[in-house]
């Protein structure tokens, strides 16, 4: 883009090259001296043979001496004429700095901006950074002020009272940053601009976690002469410690059951850093205990036992001491206290002798009578046994989840009961059992309206032979990360290695989605299958609930995988009810839904039809805190549950972007960094008119013409000698005498007499 | 004696009407006249006394002395003779030289000097000799007395033009082989050629008994180096140039013209020859004048 402004020339701009003429002047000292050569006259000599005895290093030094003068000379018009002209260093995509400018400045408010440094907050300091941007406009300038955490929206305009409003009420926000989205907007903004200048102003404390995406926006304005002053507030790295979660054990909570809740606390700061951590239950505070020194980076994590006296939605929260960043030392919790989980066992002869019945060990697993854990110290799982023909009959919506151990009678009724039930956020788990034809079997979970089966895989014929077995198959964990099977972390190869299964449902491959299979057998086919089918889960496992072909019901293994799998299809996780700032919280097979902010505020939700079913989406989740939500079923049901929102953990790290990535996010446009919030306007200036030369310009010139008039006094006033007396000096002096006696007197006799 | 001749200067030459030039060194002559004489005979300045041997004139028989102690002694007599002088001068083009201090060039200024000393000379009866050179002999006058013969010089000096190379030692060498009988040499140049090859020319005439003067002809120019612009000297007869910064020069060029008139000095002092630094813008009548004084004074 060519500068209206000046001549362009190295990076430099003259703001007044007409001044440039007077660089003719340069050749004024050149021609005198091209003169004086030229008029070197010739002197005839007679006593050369004297001069050529002398040293001619002597004139060569004096030339030298002379054109250094001269170089002098020149340089002193040329830097004056230079300096009359304003010359300014600045990028070559930088523009005049006298032209319109327009101006988006975007602060960061995430909460981490919050921090406190020396009594003063980085908002308040990015609030002053702004000002003093802002001062660095005219009348003539448009500006735009976004912040990094809400919907970018509005113009650039020359209105700004309207800019200084919005600046002036910027406050923090729980939600997290969307740097990229706002320099989106500013960069489609300011390409819309017709402005010579063109900048966005980004006040920000540098968290690397805030800069994702933002190369790619940047990228836009490649070669467009936008130029970004990145104001970086997060220099200093101040201690904080931040709640980054707070969990009960897996499993539901229920009344005067002693749990523990499990509170992470992280140093995000650079030094080591103990503090004192209290818990709030509802509020009234609950418990209270010091933090260990916590090194930079590091977690550690803390517990209060707890009890719930009543059923239903229950409310808490931690809390740090008091630090540089106080919205991280927060951590709210919502649970939902249940007295028990319902759960219908589908068993093909439940009336047999009860040790026989397939259902048995299954029964025995969910109640069991011995503990496994603190967990599952007592067990909330109340399950049901019924028939084929009486599950029927059975209003599955009453179960958190169905589980069928060995039923050869399924037909297609019970496939379009179970789909229904699927669909709307069910669980159901199967065991596969010597009643099972698979044909039969396959054809009941066929849907023929998607033409897909609810199957994870569709099941083969059977493998093994439990009286002469020829083979014995073992379990092998494939996914430890699973929901299903992360509680076991660490111990599941130990519970589910020594399972040994004789015989066993093999299944088509072909028909498995990927990542399906959960456990393997020792000979890598699957064991344990989970298919998502609407919003609910199927899980399949291809060998019996029964001890007749696997000894896995008497397995320690088989508890902890029958509880998981049903609190894994029930959704019953104490994390689900904890959700992050701005994040949609899903409310599934409801009609409608109200739920009640911290602040108090409440709002309605109409559901929303799904692929699965009618759900309720909750988006305004703007506040940290615990929201309350009375959902209202489809059939007129209502129940009440309660949910925690919590500031995003990733804003309380001070990580910064590295150096080299900061390089490479900013390179598609011309970068002016700033440290200092009281240097913002001038940097913009210097950015927008080039760093002023001529000050130098004319220190060089005073310099300068100290060194000439040093250098010419050296050059001019050389050592000398008077001339050597000749043996006449005495005659010459004695007639000097007389002639000045002559003239002053009129008396030759006096004249005599002087002389 | 009515004379018109450029470099005859009846002022100046009146002020040197009672100056004499006497030889200090013993010189051989025709006549009787001021300067001493090797060949003692008749003549008014007594020498010594010696023994009479038969045979001798009896014309210098003391009989005073014979009358109080009967002694035989013989008076002998300090012959006084004519001077017989050479002037030296060199008319190479060097001596064209004329800076704007100086009225006269320094050729000019050396033929008034010779013609003064020549009218001085044949004033006391003295005979009188001109050689100018420049790299060679040009022009050869033999010594002589008399008005005419100080005419005859006065012309050649007027028709001698300073011009061609200096060729000091080949020709003083050549002269002295050729001036026979010891007299008094004065040379008048500005004796650009190599100092010791102009020295041993010199020797060579003290060698041969002569009393040397030397009159070192300097302009003004030449003794003070008052250039200050950038200049290219060209050397007057071989036309050579050299570019110089001369205000970087002055210091080293009089510094070496002071050591080049420092050797001829020395080196005259140590050999018996008389040297003169002469300043072209020193009047040469007083000069001459009071360089006679002086050196009568000095006896």
């Amino acid at each position: 883009m060519p500068c209206p402004y000046g001549i362009i020339m190295f990076g430099i701009t003259l703001l007044n090259p007409v001044f440039l003429a007077g660089l003719v002047t340069v050749a004024i000292p050149i021609i005198v001296h091209l003169i004086q050569m030229r008029r070197s006259r010739i002197v005839d000599f007679p006593s050369l043979r004297l001069l050529r005895l002398i040293d001619m290093k002597l004139s060569r030094r004096e030339k030298l001496k002379d054109i250094i003068l001269l170089i002098v000379r020149c340089s002193i018009l040329f830097f004056l004429v230079l300096g009359l002209a304003q010359p300014v260093f600045k990028a070559p995509k930088g523009t005049g700095g006298r032209g319109a400018t327009s101006m988006v400045i975007i602060v960061e408010n995430s909460f981490s901006m919050d921090t406190r440094e020396a009594n003063i907050s980085r908002i308040d300091t990015a609030r002053n950074a702004a000002r003093n941007a802002f001062e660095s406009l005219g009348p003539a300038d448009s500006v735009l002020v976004l912040n990094a955490t809400e919907e970018p929206k509005g113009k650039i305009l020359r209105n700004h009272a309207l800019a200084g409003n919005t600046l002036e009420s910027l406050r923090t926000s729980p939600r997290p940053s969307r740097l990229s989205g706002a320099i989106e907007h500013a960069v489609k903004e300011l390409l819309a601009s017709t402005t010579v200048n063109r900048e966005i102003v980004l006040v920000t404390d540098m968290q690397a976690a805030d800069f994702g995406g933002v190369r790619e926006k940047l990228a836009k304005v490649q070669e467009k002469g936008v130029r970004v002053i990145l104001v970086d507030l997060g220099r200093q790295e101040t201690p904080n410690l931040a709640v980054t979660g707070v969990s009960f054990p897996r499993g539901a909570i229920m009344p005067d059951q002693e749990t523990v809740l499990a509170v992470t606390v992280r140093n995000m700061g650079a030094d080591p850093t103990g503090t004192t951590a209290s818990c709030f239950r509802g509020g009234e505070k609950c418990g209270e205990t010091a933090v260990a020194a916590i090194d930079p980076g590091e977690t550690t994590t803390i517990q209060f036992p707890m009890k719930f006296q009543k059923i239903g939605p229950a409310q808490g929260r931690v809390v740090l001491a008091a630090d540089s960043l106080e919205t991280d030392n927060t951590r709210y919790f919502a649970v939902n206290v249940v007295k028990e989980i319902p759960v219908l066992i589908v068993d093909e002869n439940p009336t047999a002798v009860p040790h026989e019945a397939e259902s048995f060990y299954l029964r025995r697993a969910l109640r069991p009578l011995t503990a496994l854990g603190e967990a599952l110290l007592l067990s909330p799982i109340k399950p049901k046994v019924v028939s084929p023909d009486a599950f029927g009959r059975t209003d599955v919506d009453k179960y958190a989840a169905v589980i069928f151990t060995g039923v050869g009678r399924i037909n297609r009724a019970h496939g379009d009961k179970l789909r229904r039930y699927l669909e709307s956020g069910g669980g159901v788990l199967i065991f596969a059992g010597e009643r099972i034809n698979p044909k039969q079997f396959n054809f009941a979970f066929y849907d023929r309206a998607s033409r897909t089966s609810m199957l994870p895989a569709e099941i083969r014929e059977v493998e093994g032979d439990v009286e002469r077995p020829k083979e014995i198959w073992n379990l092998r964990v494939r996914q430890p990360g699973h929901p299903l099977l992360a509680p076991l972390r660490g111990v599941s190869d130990s519970l589910f290695g020594p399972v040994q299964v004789y015989r066993r449902f093999s299944v088509d491959l072909s028909t498995m989605a990927p990542g399906a299979s959960l456990i393997d057998y020792s000979d890598g086919k699957p064991a344990v299958l989970e298919k998502r089918v609407g919003a609910g889960r199927l899980i399949l496992v291809t060998t019996s609930a029964y001890s007749s072909w696997t000894d896995f019901p008497l397995r320690a293994a088989f508890i902890p995988f029958t509880h998981l799998a049903i609190y894994h299809m029930a959704r019953i996780e104490s994390g689900a009810l904890s959700h992050i700032v701005d994040s949609a919280v899903i409310f599934r097979n409801i009609a409608r839904l109200d739920v009640t902010s911290p602040d108090g505020q409440k709002t309605s939700v109409e559901a929303e039809t799904s692929s699965h079913g009618r759900d309720g989406f909750f988006r305004s989740t703007g506040l940290p805190g615990v929201y309350k939500a009375l959902l209202e079923r489809p059939d007129g049901s209502k129940s009440e549950e309660a949910f925690s929102v919590n500031v995003n953990p990733d804003e309380s790290s001070q990580t910064r972007l590295p150096e080299d990535e900061v390089a490479d996010v900013f390179e598609p446009v011309q970068l002016v960094r700033v440290d200092e919030v009281d240097r913002v306007k001038s940097a913009i200036l210097t950015a927008r008119r080039g760093t002023k030369l001529w000050d130098l310009c004319f220190y060089l010139v005073i310099l300068l013409l100290i060194a000439e008039s040093i250098l010419a006094n050296r050059v001019f006033h050389r050592e000398t000698r008077t001339g050597i007396e000749a043996d006449t000096a005495d005659v010459r002096k004695i007639e000097a005498a007389r002639q000045r006696a002559r003239s002053a007197s009129a008396s030759p006799q006096e004249a005599e007499v002087a002389s | 004696m009515v004379v018109q001749k450029k470099f005859y200067d009846p002022d100046a030459f009146q002020k040197l009407a009672n100056m004499k030039l006497i030889a200090r060194a013993i010189v051989e002559g025709f006549i009787s006249g001021l300067h001493r004489s090797p060949y003692h005979g008749s003549s008014v300045e007594f020498a010594e006394y010696r023994k009479y041997v038969p045979g001798d004139d009896l014309k210098h028989f003391d009989w005073k002395v014979y009358a109080k102690s009967e002694r035989h002694y013989i008076k002998q007599y300090q012959e006084e003779t004519n001077l017989r002088a050479y002037i030296l001068l060199d008319s190479s083009k060097s001596m064209d030289f004329k800076s704007d201090s100086a009225k006269l060039t320094k050729f000019e200024y050396s033929c008034y000097l010779a013609s003064a000393l020549t009218f001085l000379m044949t004033r006391q009866k003295d005979s009188v000799g001109l050689v100018t050179f420049s790299d060679e002999v040009r022009d050869f006058v033999p010594p002589k007395s008399g008005p005419v013969h100080f005419q005859n010089i006065l012309t050649v000096l007027e028709n001698t033009a300073a011009e061609g190379e200096t060729v000091i030692a080949k020709n003083f060498h050549s002269l002295a082989e050729t001036v026979k009988k010891r007299g008094l040499i004065i040379v008048i140049s500005d004796l650009l050629e190599d100092p010791g090859e102009i020295l041993r020319a010199l020797h060579h005439f003290r060698h041969k008994r002569h009393e040397v003067l030397i009159f070192h002809v300097f302009d003004p120019a030449e003794l003070t180096f008052p250039f200050n612009q950038l200049a290219t000297f060209r050397d007057m007869e071989t036309g050579e140039q050299l570019q110089v910064f001369p205000r970087a020069y002055q210091k080293e060029y009089l510094d070496k013209l002071e050591e080049f008139i420092q050797t001829y000095r020395r080196e005259c002092t140590e050999n018996l020859m008389e040297y003169v630094v002469v300043d072209t813008t020193a009047p040469y009548d007083l000069f001459l004048a009071a360089y006679l004084s002086k050196r009568a004074l000095l006896g």
